[in-house]
């Protein structure tokens, strides 16, 4: 899941000053499961806004909507219709769907109405952790299923630094070591050995290499 | 009308001696079982609106409620340990945060929205809140 946070409303509020009809659109995908940009927070988000141009006694309309997703062209098709009478759209999916907004509809003002921070798991309630960094040439397969590279902070291949301690990470003391989580796990299940492989320097190609990612899958194309 | 300072103080005032409905209180049933007549007629300023527990009570009520010019909320629920629902009074106490979080950053005043937790409001305890 794509985690995000909530926007602060000032940022939100400088991006449409100069307007006064606004369309706030959410996302019921990972924004909406983060409580971030689901319906709720998009009504949350509309009396707000409203709330604080009342206080400058100006006015402030909004429509507010929430796609399934905003990351699929089929679902916000719908979009230059919605905002045909609308001067902005604040978006509150992560930065995918702005940047998918943007580009199909380069007419539309879209603003962020939230952060984009990682992809991560929901680990408790009102808890997210980074689990991967979506680098595209996967080694967990090697590292008992525990990705150095989101969760190591210098991103380490042949961890533990000389800084663990006690199992613990060195930048941050409350975070356990990646690494050693790694070696502990590979050991109990016997498969230490695992380690003892050389294999190929990492193919950072497929994380930032060759500019903007693509996947093209010929068996989906119609 | 101004939120900040002291216009807001002096607009709160000015209302209330109009006898103005201002101040919008949610509160859960089961907190407040006294005859509210009596409180509702001493206090004509005061609309109230009961929820079956205080953990339904929505974030986006409370921020309608000062959209629609009412300059205080008050929410009053049962006291930790005592709601009947276990959490109920838990969830609108986050959502009397989560209300001021937003408010903070409009720099709207965050003291306009109260909870008060006290397992079974009695009449005076209640007038001294509203008073308060």
């Amino acid at each position: 899941m794509i985690i995000t946070e909530r926007r602060h409303l000032k940022k939100i509020l400088k991006n449409i000053d100069k307007f006064e009809k606004v369309l706030i659109v959410g996302c019921r995908g990972c924004s909406a499961v983060c409580s971030t940009g689901g319906e709720r927070e998009v009504e949350l988000l509309a009396i707000s806004l409203r709330l604080a141009r009342k206080k400058e006694k100006r006015s402030l309309i909004t429509k507010e909507y929430t796609f399934l997703r905003q990351c699929d062209p089929e679902y916000i098709k719908i979009l230059p219709e919605l905002a045909r009478d609308f001067e902005a759209i604040i978006s509150l999916a992560c930065g995918v769907g702005i940047n998918l907004i943007s580009d199909l509809y380069p007419n539309l003002r879209v603003y962020p109405g939230v952060e984009t921070l990682f992809y991560g798991a929901n680990v408790a309630l009102g808890i997210w952790e980074e689990k991967c960094r979506g680098c595209g040439d996967c080694i967990v397969d090697l590292t008992a299923g525990l990705c150095p590279i989101a969760r190591c902070p210098k991103g380490l291949l042949n961890g533990p630094c000389g800084g663990s301690q006690e199992g613990k990470c060195e930048v941050n003391l409350n975070v356990p070591c990646i690494w050693h989580e790694i070696i502990e796990r590979l050991k109990m299940r016997g498969e230490l050995d695992k380690l003892d492989e050389i294999f190929p320097p990492k193919d950072w190609r497929s994380a930032f290499g060759e500019g903007v990612r693509k996947k093209i899958r010929k068996d989906l194309i119609l | 009308m101004s939120y900040q300072g002291n216009n807001f103080e002096r607009n709160l005032k000015n209302n209330f001696e109009m006898n103005e409905k201002r101040m919008k209180i949610f509160f859960c049933k089961n907190a407040l079982s006294l005859d509210l007549d009596y409180i509702k007629e001493k206090f004509p300023q005061a609309e109230f609106k009961e929820y079956s527990c205080g953990g339904v009570i929505e974030t986006k009520e409370i921020l309608e409620a000062l959209e629609k010019d009412f300059e205080k909320v008050l929410i009053l629920v049962c006291s930790k340990g005592n709601c009947e629902n276990k959490i109920g009074n838990l969830k609108a106490e986050k959502k009397i945060l989560e209300a001021r979080k937003y408010l903070e950053e409009i720099d709207i005043p965050t003291d306009i929205l109260t909870i008060e937790m006290i397992k079974d409001f009695k009449k005076d305890e209640l007038e001294k809140i509203l008073r308060d």
